[in-house]
């Protein structure tokens, strides 16, 4: 694109929304620019575009990728305000596409290690058990490593799993996944789009150091009333959308529930027909558009896990519950032509509860995290060439790390401190193309972080023999501290030809919440804390590089990004911590430092009859504290050599699509006993250096087809690992039959060709 | 509990036996040296770990260089006794002196320091009887300002019955007591007990390797879902070797029980 030559004739702005002609929903970067001089820009999350250019006559192109691009003359000779609908493509696999579509962003924004998904194209990929997931995708992706087999929880560019911040709708969601980690709490039906930046986010983003993952909700239909049901073998899922006013105000809801509760009523078994487990999901949205300049939104996510197991009399029972909640209201205000504002006020909300109740004990325990967020953010589309973006932001956090109650031959009341943390700052940004093919984006965000916390009550006279592992840890005390930080951001991208680019990131990242015990997600340890006295805010500097092109003939992108991540205050266990008392005790935590570097390719083809994409990453992920591994540098839990992810979408004709994946990582890095000596008469197992053994490697082929038939119902049966690849989920030692001396080595693999049928129907 | 939610949902589970490759690592050197303020000979061990999939056995090594000295001037070469052991006879174990201990075996140099503190005596011991036997309960005083490690070791009719680890962290000056309610002790047993004083890093090493032996908690049916962070015990040796050297003050005390 062309620089904006000076001119010294006056200048006028074309401003508005862009958003899809079926259902009303904003289209996030749309391209809009002048025919006959490329001079243009794109529209933001909230279809929001602003041109500044001279007067005179133009051909204004607004285009989005997979829509029909819409071509307008305007004689622009005072500002002016022009709403556009896009309408999608109808499928047709032929070459008249415009090429100019896939130039766009890809290659020329600013964005670095940015990869967009759309749940709609996603939902042909196969998945465990047919639920389709946005997490699973996401794995799938360079850069993104999963962590054990049929787990939801991932890992950006070798951090750790804390490090990822969840996103929906602008409402931070802590503990994203359904109480066994198996699946994510995000219904893909009530998603519009996804975005996953992995470290060299804008400033406006902060607060975790390995990604941020933005996640809107559809806004719902403004157009007609319609709806998605779908029965799988997990979920039951029903979405309704419409309009309240055609044109003005929607709504969307959209529910999914598990439903094999349902069945245990018919089993014979007492614990099981009175046993209960069940996780819903529920997301609601609303929107009102008031008057050209002002738009508000609501949009709200409940979600609960609930486990109830009966014992064989009343006495017995154990009942666990899990669940988030965020509520979000918005508000777009466009000041001027040229100045577009939204301010939120977001709440967020985690719960955990669990009984466990026997004849002559009781144990309960219970955590909560509390967040209440007021945010702005401006964007000043000054000209074509500037764009500046700025904001501020408050964030009152509560947490509630536990509270244990057990009532048994004595009461033991353990009450771990609560912790108040103020958190407020601001961040200020500026998009510059300063000539034709020089483009950056600088800007700083800064944080304060002020934390008050409460200390323990914890009453230990109360017990009778106080456990071993009680006499090392230490109580927390009440606390009274203030961090803050700058976090510079810069991305620049040099243009080699209209369809190549190379671009260089840096990114500094604070984070200031922090899961003590990070391997035990989707379990009830997972228990966030923010920094303290003791444990300092983590903080990251990631340097990245990368090479960008488009091949317009064969519709394909393709990237090479080199990165490399330097992070400090990590937190791991000391050797020998006892992993329950370090998700609630500074004192089993060792800090330190980590750094992971790597390389990732990424062939993505995105039209045409055959669609998918190859994603590759080789990297490496390392960890150095002092208190493990004798100080010497070991390999972070989920270091993976090599990610290899294979996807392949193929639409045979209008009802028919196969599609398949395939995807070989190396195994995780494990600490294991490799040997046995004798101490004092006993015999004791040698272990090997923290996470110096290897998994074997991992690789699994899975394979899905889709039917469409002709009352708008859809078919979808997917086998997962289709060749029955025995992958080892971990690796225990038992006894060997016949011989008790000695120990044989055993490898549990967890799913080979599992099968699923999925049903749905629009309405 | 999640582990048996998770495996009952998993209907294609399969378990296979495998053999694990730890040729990278091999053999490691074992090294566990007392000093005590009792006569000697003191005795240091030294073996060779088995593989994971043999029986677990001590493995001697007969052929390493062993010599203790300590910061007095005195310095001894060990000779072998008998297959992996190695006895000092003539240094003479003292409270306050730091000892140290030097392994040299093919090729590597093992090296490790340990200071013999003061010995901590116990005020009184005390039976209490619980209905069938007697229990046991020993009084001491820890002394404020120091971090002091004890290990008791009880001997019923010459028997090892039991022992515990004690640190004193969190106590500073009051009297403390070690009870032992099911002690097993019947009318007219011998009951000795060796009580030690020990220096943080024996501590630690012994605490480490109680949570390794202790296995209540894993099930080997079940994986790990919450995983155990288990390693080794922290060791005061040098350049990789397992085992501990511990200079160690001890006081017996015998009794008879009522």
């Amino acid at each position: 694109m062309y620089r904006l030559r000076k001119t010294n004739k006056p200048t006028s702005t074309i401003s508005g929304f862009v958003s899809d002609a079926e259902t009303g929903e904003a289209l996030f970067g749309t391209n809009v620019y002048l025919k006959d001089q490329p001079i243009g820009c794109t529209s933001n999350m909230y279809g929001f575009y602003s041109l500044t250019v001279p007067e005179g006559n133009y051909s204004v192109v607004y285009s989005y990728i997979g829509y029909e691009s819409k071509i307008f003359e305007i004689n622009l000779n005072k500002n002016m305000i022009s709403n556009v609908e896009l309408r999608a493509k109808p499928f047709a696999a032929d070459t008249v596409i415009v090429r100019a579509d896939l130039e766009e962003n890809f290659v020329q924004s600013t964005e670095m290690g940015t990869i967009t998904l759309v749940p709609k194209e996603n939902s042909k990929i196969p998945v465990l058990l047919g639920e389709q997931d946005i997490f699973r995708v996401l794995q799938l992706l360079p850069g993104v490593a999963q962590a054990r087999e049929a787990d939801c929880v991932f890992y950006v560019r070798g951090g750790n799993s804390d490090q990822n911040l969840v996103l929906l709708d602008e409402a931070p969601i802590y503990n994203a996944y359904h109480f066994l980690g198996t699946f994510s709490v995000f219904n893909a039906d009530a998603i519009k789009d996804v975005k996953l930046i992995k470290g060299s986010a804008p400033a406006r983003y902060g607060g975790k150091l390995s990604s941020v993952l933005d996640i809107q909700m559809k806004e719902g239909n403004m157009k007609r009333f319609r709806g998605d049901a779908s029965i799988g073998l997990i979920f039951s899922r029903l979405t309704v959308e419409g309009p309240f006013i055609k044109d003005k105000s929607s709504f969307m809801i959209s529910g999914r529930r598990t439903y094999a509760d349902l069945f245990t009523g018919l089993s014979d078994e007492e614990v099981v027909k009175n046993s209960r487990l069940y996780f819903y999901d529920f997301n609601v949205k609303t929107n009102y558009r008031l008057n050209d300049k002002n738009r508000i939104f609501l949009s709200g996510y409940f979600g609960n896990d609930v486990l109830e197991i009966a014992g064989d009399t009343n006495e017995e029972y154990i009942t666990n519950t899990w669940g988030n909640s965020t509520g979000t209201f918005r508000w777009n205000h466009i000041f001027n032509e040229k100045l577009f504002s939204n301010t939120s006020l977001i709440y967020s909300q985690f719960k955990y509860g669990m009984k466990i109740a026997s004849s002559d004990e009781k144990i309960e325990n219970s955590s909560a995290i509390d967040d209440f967020t007021l945010k702005t953010d401006f964007q000043y589309f000054i000209n074509p060439d500037n764009i500046l973006s700025f904001g501020s932001f408050y964030v009152n956090h509560t947490y509630r790390p536990a509270q244990i109650l057990i009532e048994g031959n004595e009461v033991i009341d353990i009450r771990i401190g609560e912790k108040r943390a103020n958190e407020a700052g601001a961040f200020i940004s500026h998009e510059w193309k300063m000539t034709d093919r020089f483009k950056v984006e600088y800007g700083s965000r800064y944080t304060m972080f002020f934390v008050d916390g409460e200390d323990d009550d914890f009453d230990m006279s109360q017990m009778d023999e106080i456990p071993h592992e009680f006499y090392d840890i230490e109580l927390h005390e009440k606390e009274h501290t203030l961090y803050h930080g700058l976090e510079p951001r810069f991305t620049a991208n040099y243009l080699l030809t209209p369809s190549i680019s190379i671009k260089f990131g840096y990114a500094r990242n604070y984070q200031n919440v922090h899961l003590l015990s990070s391997s035990t997600n989707g379990t009830p340890l997972n228990v966030w804390h923010p920094s303290s006295s003791r444990v300092k805010p983590q903080y990251a500097d990631q340097y990245s590089f990368g090479f960008f092109q488009n091949k317009k003939e064969q519709n394909l992108e393709f990237s090479w990004e080199l990165y490399y991540k330097d992070m400090r205050n990590q937190i791991d266990y000391k050797d020998g911590a006892d992993i329950l008392l370090s998700s609630f005790y500074e004192s089993e935590l060792a800090f330190g430092k980590g750094w992971a570097y790597g390389m990732e390719l990424f062939l993505k083809k995105q039209i045409g009859r055959l669609t998918g994409w190859i994603g590759y990453t080789l990297s490496t992920s390392e960890r150095k504290f002092a208190e493990i591994n004798e100080g010497k540098p070991y390999p972070a839990a989920y270091d993976r050599t090599h990610d290899f992810a294979l996807v392949g979408i193929y639409k045979l004709n209008n009802r028919w699509t196969f599609s398949a994946n395939w995807i070989y990582q190396t195994g995780t890095a494990v600490t294991m006993p490799y040997g046995k000596y004798i101490i004092n008469g006993t015999v004791v197992e040698a272990y090997t250096a923290r996470n110096a053994f290897r998994m074997p490697a991992y690789h699994r082929l899975d394979i899905g087809i889709t039917l469409e038939t002709q009352n708008s119902g859809t078919w979808n049966f997917t086998l997962y690992n289709a060749y029955g690849e025995r992958n080892a989920y971990s690796i225990y030692f038992r006894e060997k039959a016949g011989n008790p001396q000695i120990k044989e080595a055993v490898q549990l693999s967890l799913f080979s060709y599992v099968p699923s049928l999925t049903y749905s129907f629009t309405f | 509990m999640s582990c048996f939610l998770l495996l009952s949902l998993c209907f294609s589970c399969h378990r296979d036996v495998i053999d694990l490759d730890f040729e990278s690592i091999g053999d490691q050197v074992v090294i566990e040296g007392y000093i005590t303020n009792e006569r000697g000979p003191y005795t240091v061990k030294i073996s060779k770990t088995s593989n994971y999939d043999e029986e677990g056995k001590f493995n001697p090594v007969s052929s390493a260089d062993v010599y203790i000295s300590d910061d007095q001037g005195n310095y001894e070469e060990l000779r072998v006794s008998r297959p992996g052991h190695y006895q000092a006879y003539t240094l003479q174990g003292v409270e306050g002196r730091s000892y140290t201990l030097g392994v040299t075996y093919e090729g590597k140099e093992y090296t490790a320091t340990s200071t013999m503190p003061v010995a901590l005596e116990l005020d009184s011991i005390r039976f209490v009887y619980n209905g069938c036997c007697n229990g046991l309960l020993c009084y001491f005083v820890d002394p404020p300002g120091t971090e002091d490690y004890c290990a008791f070791q009880v001997y019923i009719n010459r028997y090892l019955a039991y022992g515990f680890l004690y640190q004193g962290r969190f106590t500073n000056g009051e009297p403390v007591v070690w009870e032992r309610e099911h002690g097993g002790i019947q009318r007219g047993d011998h009951v000795q007990i060796d009580f030690y004083t020990i220096d943080k890093s024996t501590y630690e090493f012994f605490s480490m390797l109680t949570d390794d032996t202790d296995e209540d908690d894993y099930d080997p049916k079940f994986p790990d879902i919450i995983p155990i962070m288990r390693s080794n015990p922290e060791t005061n040796l040098s350049n990789g070797a397992l085992g501990h050297f511990s200079a160690m003050s001890v006081r017996t005390y015998s009794r008879v029980g009522p």
